[in-house]
């Protein structure tokens, strides 16, 4: 089984991921830019993490034979710093430029305030002047209906090309419509609270044909695992479904997605018989 | 042992995440039973019925988890 993980963060987590990932099979790791679980001061610290997602993951990432890409942006939580904010997004072009950095995320809302929704504006602004794939996140719990409202119709409003962003973290009561807007949805999975892997295998039978599900582990330092992925791969076999259709969604989609990127070189596959 | 509050923050997110689950196990048995061209009517599940009532039940009497076993064992 071929796989790609395509929301990672590897600042927060150990060596020991990486082994493991390319033991299951993970051929490419994408690691957005996010909150690092407390409020940064400095956009210097924004400079220095992004070089680190762009500059020495890919190093680690390779020891492993694993290709790592990153995303680079101001997070929504910190977005509500909005001078912070537009010093970190006025170098974001600089990161545009290397050879792994492969988009704009993740941006969007947390608490759906207007200094949230002023900077994702600005850096939906950024990603289209300069051609970038978009991640978007949006709100978990209470604000997420409301935060994904907010989110489609700023983008609709900034005639941002649906098939260039993906937008995360959705459930239930907000899938049809990221998916009906012409979306990527991407489903990511946690161990214990938010959604579950039969959760998400639900929904992808529900919507795989729309052929634009993204499934992914996040994977930070809280309460998370790449492995929940592998739960997820699990629980879709055991349903039935063939190792094509597998591949299909957690290989091929996000290959489909982040390949709209030059730089992201995997490529769908298709079994054959030898 | 933790105050009631202290209790309320601990389990509020588990719990959304029980309840979702649960409604997720019914929301699969009923698409299954659609994608057969049939009801989703199965003596088993009398008794997650009778389970979520006991669930929905107005605060006050800490032994749900037992009267819903009972229910199990006993179909009563």
């Amino acid at each position: 089984m071929y796989v790609i993980q395509p929301h990672y963060h590897g600042v927060a987590r150990t060596t020991d991921d990486y082994e493991r990932m390319a033991m299951a099979g993970v051929v490419a790791v994408a690691e957005p830019a996010f909150w690092a679980g407390f409020d940064r001061q400095y956009a210097g610290t924004f400079i220095d993490y992004f070089r680190q997602i762009s500059e020495f993951e890919p190093t680690r990432a390779a020891q492993y034979g694993i290709k790592h890409y990153c995303w680079v942006a101001m997070n929504s939580k910190e977005a509500e710093n909005v001078s912070l904010a537009r010093e970190v997004i006025a170098h974001l072009p600089e990161f545009f430029s290397k050879p792994t950095v492969i988009g704009v995320g993740e941006i969007g809302l947390n608490k759906n305030t207007p200094n949230e929704l002023t900077i994702f504006r600005e850096q939906v602004e950024i990603a289209l002047k300069h051609n970038q794939l978009i991640l978007v996140h949006t709100p978990h719990l209470a604000d997420k209906l409301k935060g994904t409202r907010l989110t489609l119709d700023l983008l609709r409003e900034m005639k941002a090309p649906p098939q260039r962003v993906w937008i995360d973290h959705v459930e239930e009561h907000t899938i049809k419509a990221v998916l009906d807007a012409g979306y990527w949805a991407g489903l990511t999975l946690y161990p214990l609270t938010k959604m579950s892997t039969r959760r998400a295998v639900d929904l992808i039978e529900r919507y795989a044909s729309t052929g634009r599900i993204i499934v992914n582990s996040s994977a930070d330092w809280g309460p998370s695992t790449p492995f929940t992925l592998f739960d997820c791969i699990l629980e879709f076999k055991r349903r039935g479904h063939s190792e094509q259709e597998a591949l299909e969604i957690f290989h091929n989609n996000p290959a489909r997605l982040l390949g709209q990127c030059p730089k992201f070189t995997i490529r769908p596959i298709r079994l054959v018989e030898a | 042992m933790l105050t009631f509050d202290q209790t309320v923050s601990a389990e509020f997110l588990q719990s959304r995440y029980l309840v979702l689950e649960l409604a997720a196990v019914l929301d699969r048995i009923d698409e299954a039973a659609a994608r057969e061209g049939r009801t989703a009517a199965d003596p088993r599940l009398r008794f997650v019925q009778q389970a979520i009532e006991i669930i929905a039940a107005p605060a006050g009497r800490p032994d749900r988890v037992e009267r819903i076993l009972r229910v199990y064992s006993e179909g009563t």
